[in-house]
């Protein structure tokens, strides 16, 4: 009797141990680690890269994640998929990267090794940059429709150039508006240059380039300074402010809105608990009057979208562009 | 003219606090360190550093910034004239007579040159900068696909041309070093080429990875197999004797009108977004040597051709600031980095900057001058520790080059196959050593060969299919008179030697 009751008092004290274990999991929450990181999947200097350290400054300076250290790395290669084969590989919920539609395009456009949306868990999406059309300052082209006229009366006629590289946001931007203008866009496509970012707007105000797709920001600077025109912005509504003047490109009679996002993924298989750290981490960055101030400086707009909706956001676009990439040629095979 | 002074005067008062020269001198100081680490140059110098300016204001930040910028160009040099692993591609130029010259005992006058040599080129050109800024702006729009593409043949075939004789292993250098350039996705149509489906290789080889590999590794190699077949009393002989840090007027009165010539040079070369340092360097050493009375002198040990690049190596940074203060476009990797670092504390480097923010900008060209005098106080000292490395044993010396050149590598791109292409690179670095093949050339090309592939190719394009493009208006026609004078002028010279003295026999 009495070494049943001691085998009844060791089995409760082990019970109670195990019992004791698993609640001392559970209430460990994430992150359970002392740092957590933001990896940029390019060089220094980049978009990614100062969205990353962006983020990472309006964090620290107000104190939003006091339990943990908040690091940016910078991880380049493959138009980010080393960084997000990295995440995959790793599969460690403290480290997420920054994204952008090279997350679906990469894979579209028959990269070896990329991954896919169904390989990593959207975390959000942060900011976003209008498109801009910018011709020279004395080009005859004073409308969108008047440009994309001419270039469909002789495909030779209108120079265009998109930077840094072919199947990049830019580049899509400028076949969505030529195939919604009814242009052979595979046609039309082997007559645009892609040069480096650096060289884009030198060479339309040089005149070697007629008209270029590009980050609003960078080109609005000089039709400031009076050096470009901008014919239109991919946006749904105009700035306001200094550039109200500027038409969008739908109100010129081309149903075209296209986004320059940019955001964070994190690895697969993350549990509802870490995607919602990170949510409301996020959240809370982008309420301060410090984002904002950023957004403004870098004419960035913000474009917030939780892990749901960002997935919905690219399940849509990926139909979108999935016919273009293969109507231009494109994508090979 | 006086608007420029008062600007300036404006631009000196605001730079001159206790706080900003300290800083400035701990940029310089840091710059100069980051610059000796083979790979870690100047961008991810500025990038590793950028938290540290969240709390300046604009005007410090920016000086702190020029400081690091500039310091790594000393840097730099100092490790091509000491160790023959350039940190930097504008380095590269300085291993040419900087490294014999410190074989040969040479060293103090070889530190002291190269920091004079960089001071002159880089006050003078900061003078053009301030002078010049506005219309010099105006000749990075003038060129386009076509003057590149003729700008990148006069480089590649400058250099390549370079040791007279010696033309074929040369040109047979710059197709490899072009070959090996292809690696990575082509740049006009995304299609990628001998990447074998290796993610990493899709942007193809960072051309500092290489440089690494090839001079850094390549270096412990060559100095391992000397230490392995040469004996005792050899290797006690062929230990460097170490000179003072200075050097003779005479030797001063010789690099004057060359560190003169080449300054321009590299100036006009770094504000072209495209071009860069690398360029500048080759084309005003390469020009050099062929004006110069004793060509043959070049490459073993000429003070001369030391300065010379060294001058054209930082005027050609301060070049490169103009696109970045004037346009808001970088004209190098380290202007990119400073550019997103900028925008992060609200200044905005664009065509406004001058008239929106002109106080920032006129303190920054003051910083230049400033950072440019500091550098030279820093590194006069410096060097004569500096110098103490080549008493380091080769044994010790040899696994930290090693060490720093595996670090640097990392840093750079985060990935271990990289670590497998410099092992790599340096067994092939070995064997063109040995083979007395133009390490140069081959990695010029190699620097230079997307730009010049991608350039080629949007000519074509942008001129529908016609080649007369590329002889269609001044600069391009000029640049095609340079790569034939390049070609044929040193023949015509020597024929004109031996017709001279044909005739007076």
């Amino acid at each position: 009797m009495k070494r049943i009751i001691i085998l009844g008092l060791v089995l409760v004290m082990v019970l109670s141990l195990t019992v004791g274990c698993g609640s001392s999991d559970e209430e460990a929450a994430f992150p359970t680690e002392q740092t957590v990181e933001i990896i940029a999947p390019a060089s220094p200097g980049g978009g990614w890269d100062s969205t990353a350290r962006a983020l990472q400054k309006v964090i620290k300076e107000n104190d939003l994640a006091p339990d943990v250290n908040v690091v940016v790395t910078n991880l380049p290669g493959g138009k980010g998929s080393v960084a997000w084969n990295g995440l995959i590989d790793e599969k460690n919920a403290h480290k997420v990267a920054m994204d952008s539609s090279y997350i679906y395009l990469n894979n579209m456009l028959g990269m070896e090794d990329a991954p896919t949306i169904n390989d990593i868990t959207p975390i959000a999406t942060l900011t976003n940059e209008w498109i801009g059309v910018f011709v020279d300052i004395d080009s005859p082209y004073n409308s969108i429709t008047e440009l994309f006229e001419a270039a469909k009366e002789d495909p030779d006629a209108v120079q265009f150039v998109v930077a840094p590289g072919k199947g990049n946001d830019d580049h899509l931007a400028t076949l969505t508006v030529a195939k919604e203008f009814g242009l052979d866009v595979a046609e039309f496509d082997k007559n645009i240059v892609a040069t480096s970012t650096s060289e884009i707007l030198t060479g339309i105000m040089g005149g070697f380039y007629d008209a270029c797709f590009t980050g609003a920001l960078e080109g609005l600077e000089f039709v400031e300074a009076g050096k470009v025109k901008c014919l239109g912005i991919t946006a749904n509504e105009r700035y306001e402010g200094k550039f109200s003047d500027i038409p969008t490109i739908k109100e010129q009679g081309i149903d075209v809105v296209f986004p320059h996002w940019r955001g964070i993924l994190g690895p697969p298989d993350m549990t509802q608990e870490e995607i919602q750290w990170w949510e409301d981490l996020i959240e809370s960055a982008i309420a301060t009057d410090d984002w904002k101030e950023i957004l403004d400086n870098n004419e960035w707009v913000n474009y917030y979208r939780n892990s749901a909706d960002t997935k919905a956001m690219w399940e849509e676009e990926i139909k979108l562009y999935e016919e273009l990439v293969v109507e231009s040629g494109l994508k090979s095979e | 003219m006086n608007e420029i002074i008062t600007n300036l005067a404006g631009g000196f008062s605001a730079i001159l606090t206790v706080s900003n020269l300290i800083w400035i001198t701990f940029g310089g100081f840091l710059g100069t360190i980051i610059g000796m680490l083979p790979g870690i140059g100047p961008a991810t110098g500025i990038a590793i550093l950028i938290p540290l300016t969240f709390g300046m204001n604009p005007t410090t930040a920016l000086a702190t910034m020029v400081a690091i910028y500039f310091g790594a160009m000393f840097g730099g040099s100092r490790a091509s004239i000491l160790l023959n692993t350039p940190g930097d591609g504008g380095a590269i130029a300085a291993t040419f007579d900087g490294y014999p010259m410190a074989q040969q005992g040479k060293a103090g006058e070889a530190l002291a040159m190269s920091a004079v040599a960089s001071i002159i080129g880089g006050l003078i050109a900061v003078v053009f900068l301030a002078i010049l800024s506005q219309p010099i702006s105006n000749l990075a729009i003038q060129f386009g696909p076509q003057q590149y593409t003729m700008l990148m043949l006069f480089a590649l075939v400058a250099t390549s041309t370079i040791s007279r004789g010696n033309m074929l292993k040369g040109m047979l250098a710059t197709f490899i070093g072009l070959m090996v350039a292809t690696v990575g996705a082509d740049h006009l149509t995304g299609t990628t080429r001998f990447t074998m489906g290796i993610a990493e290789l899709y942007q193809g080889i960072d051309f500092l990875i290489l440089i690494i590999g090839f001079y850094a590794i390549g270096e412990v190699y060559v100095n391992f197999d000397k230490l392995l077949y040469v004996n005792e009393n050899e290797r006690h002989d062929s230990e460097i004797k170490v000179g003072k840090v200075g050097f003779s007027k005479e030797e001063f009165k010789e690099c004057l009108a060359p560190i003169l010539r080449s300054t321009p040079i590299g100036f006009l070369v770094g504000v072209l977004p495209g071009a860069g340092a690398t360029i500048a360097t080759m084309v005003a050493y390469s020009t050099e040597k062929r004006i110069h009375k004793d060509p043959d002198s070049f490459g073993k040990g000429n003070i001369v051709g030391l300065a010379v690049p060294e001058a054209a190596n930082n005027a050609a940074a301060t070049g490169a600031i103009i696109p970045m203060l004037t346009l808001g476009i970088p004209g190098s990797g380290t202007t990119a980095v400073m550019i997103g670092a900028l925008m992060m504390i609200g200044v905005k480097p664009g065509p406004m900057f001058f008239t929106s923010q002109g106080d920032i900008a006129w303190a920054v060209v003051a910083s230049m001058f400033i950072a440019n005098i500091i550098l030279l106080l820093i590194n006069l000292p410096l060097a004569t520790q500096l110098i103490k490395i080549l008493k380091t044993p080769p044994k010790i010396l040899l696994p930290c080059v090693i060490t720093l050149g595996f670090i640097g590598t990392y840093s750079l791109t985060y990935s271990m196959l990289d670590f497998g292409i410099i092992a790599a690179f340096g067994i092939i670095g070995y064997f063109v050593k040995k083979l007395n093949l133009p390490v140069a050339t081959f990695v010029l090309a190699l620097i230079l060969g997307v730009k010049f592939e991608t350039s080629f190719r949007q000519a074509i394009i942008i001129g529908k299919g016609d080649f007369s493009i590329f002889a269609s208006e001044p600069i391009t026609i000029f640049f095609i008179v340079a790569t034939i004078i390049s070609i044929i002028g040193p023949r015509l010279m020597s024929m004109a030697k031996l017709n001279a003295a044909g005739k007076k026999s």
